[in-house]
């Protein structure tokens, strides 16, 4: 159980404290970074971030359910951009960032499934 | 964990998120607290360094143009007009600096500018990179033609908004330069003189090594360091970390025609 607890505090350090933190660092080196990165990574590792938590948080849970508040959270990824589009919160719209950052919840959401595939990574396995 | 729980923790996450993405959409793309300055313009309404208000109080002076796009696609038609875009500066040296639009993939782009000698001040005032915190200041250019090998807009700045003129550094005594921005700004005439820079060693030879300064520079932030046999064990010494740079004082020697990169002689390695 111990050891399950200890995996998953390292899977969510990997898939949504890392991605934060890189992110974040991407804006302090953003004009040594390739366009495209300097542009779209923070973006991306914004939303890979928030679909790892959410996968995280319903993994365990049957996987209508899970792919339900999957489904919310990459909405929330899209809507969130798309509030820029109507000057409802600060930031440049931009439709790359729109696909990126909603493709990046859904990625996530993937690899935090495919971990979760794994019996060993679960609580409920350990307790069983 | 039920599912009330759950959904609890969700909502909770989302809003941290969306907190969050406010939170760096502010730090990318929203003004510091600074004064805001503006040069002797040519154009109307906002020479107003006196009054002193947050730089968004200042309304954007009248441009043709608001982005470089606009500019490209009018071509021909674009020349002596006027663009007004937020930037940050690439290469900079005592009359021209590369100012690149500080937008994202498709309103972003470049061009090379020329401006005066009363504006060095202010056009170093514009960040080297895109800033982490604040937004990028206000810049009129006037479009003046188009690079000769490309299709990029070349231009001369008539304003700068948004920043203070940028103090000079204060120099210790027997030092000409402790910036490598102040080196590339001055250009050849920095050659003979003294630097003194915290940095650290990059690629090491038997007669050289490659500085690498600390600081921010607009452009090349790097030189060559020649050094003398007997000074060997000093330079084993420096640092090859970025994160435990040391004070180094260097003569400027000359600059290559082409790449403009510095090469220097090792004075010595400052004592802190």
């Amino acid at each position: 159980m111990v050891r399950a607890v200890k995996k998953r505090v390292v899977v969510a350090f990997l898939t949504i404290a890392l991605p934060l933190v890189l992110g974040a660092a991407s804006y302090v080196v953003r004009a040594r970074l390739p366009l495209v990165l300097g542009g779209h990574f923070a973006d991306g590792a914004w939303g890979f971030a928030l679909g790892a938590f959410v996968a995280l948080v319903w993994m365990g849970e049957k996987s209508s359910v899970r792919a339900l508040w999957i489904a919310i959270a990459a909405t929330f990824a899209a809507v969130w951009e798309c509030l820029q589009y109507a000057h409802v919160v600060r930031g440049v719209f931009d439709p790359v960032d729109l696909v990126v950052q909603t493709s990046a919840v859904l990625v996530a959401a993937w690899v935090v499934g495919v971990i979760g595939g794994m019996k060993r990574w679960t609580l409920e396995s350990e307790a069983r | 964990m039920d599912i009330g729980k759950r959904s609890a923790l969700t909502a909770i996450g989302l809003v941290g998120f969306g907190l969050l993405a406010a939170g760096s959409k502010t730090k990318s793309s929203t003004s510091t607290t600074t004064t805001t300055t503006t040069s002797t313009s040519v154009t109307t309404t906002t020479t107003t360094a006196s009054a002193k208000p947050a730089p968004e109080d200042v309304p954007d002076p009248t441009a043709d143009y608001k982005s470089l796009d606009d500019a490209k696609v009018d071509g021909t038609k674009a020349f002596g007009k006027t663009i007004l875009m937020r930037a940050w500066r690439g290469n900079t040296d005592a009359t021209t600096t590369t100012l690149f639009s500080c937008g994202k993939l498709g309103t972003g782009g470049f061009l090379t500018t020329t401006y005066s000698v009363d504006k060095r001040a202010l056009v170093k005032a514009i960040p080297p990179t895109i800033p982490f915190q604040g937004r990028c200041p206000r810049v009129v250019i006037k479009i003046t033609g188009k690079e000769t090998y490309s299709t990029d807009l070349k231009g001369s700045i008539e304003q700068i908004l948004d920043v203070t003129p940028a103090e000079a550094e204060k120099l210790p005594p027997g030092v000409d330069y402790v910036s490598m921005d102040d080196i590339n700004i001055d250009g050849k005439k920095a050659a003979g003189k003294i630097a003194q820079m915290k940095m650290y060693r990059g690629t090491t030879e038997e007669k050289k090594f490659t500085g690498y300064p600390c600081g921010k520079s607009g452009g090349l932030n790097f030189l060559y360091v020649t050094f003398t046999p007997d000074q060997k064990d000093t330079v084993k010494d420096l640092s090859q970390s970025p994160s435990a740079c040391q004070q180094v004082k260097v003569k400027l020697t000359s600059q290559q025609a082409y790449s403009s990169t510095w090469n220097g002689a090792l004075v010595e390695v400052v004592k802190e």
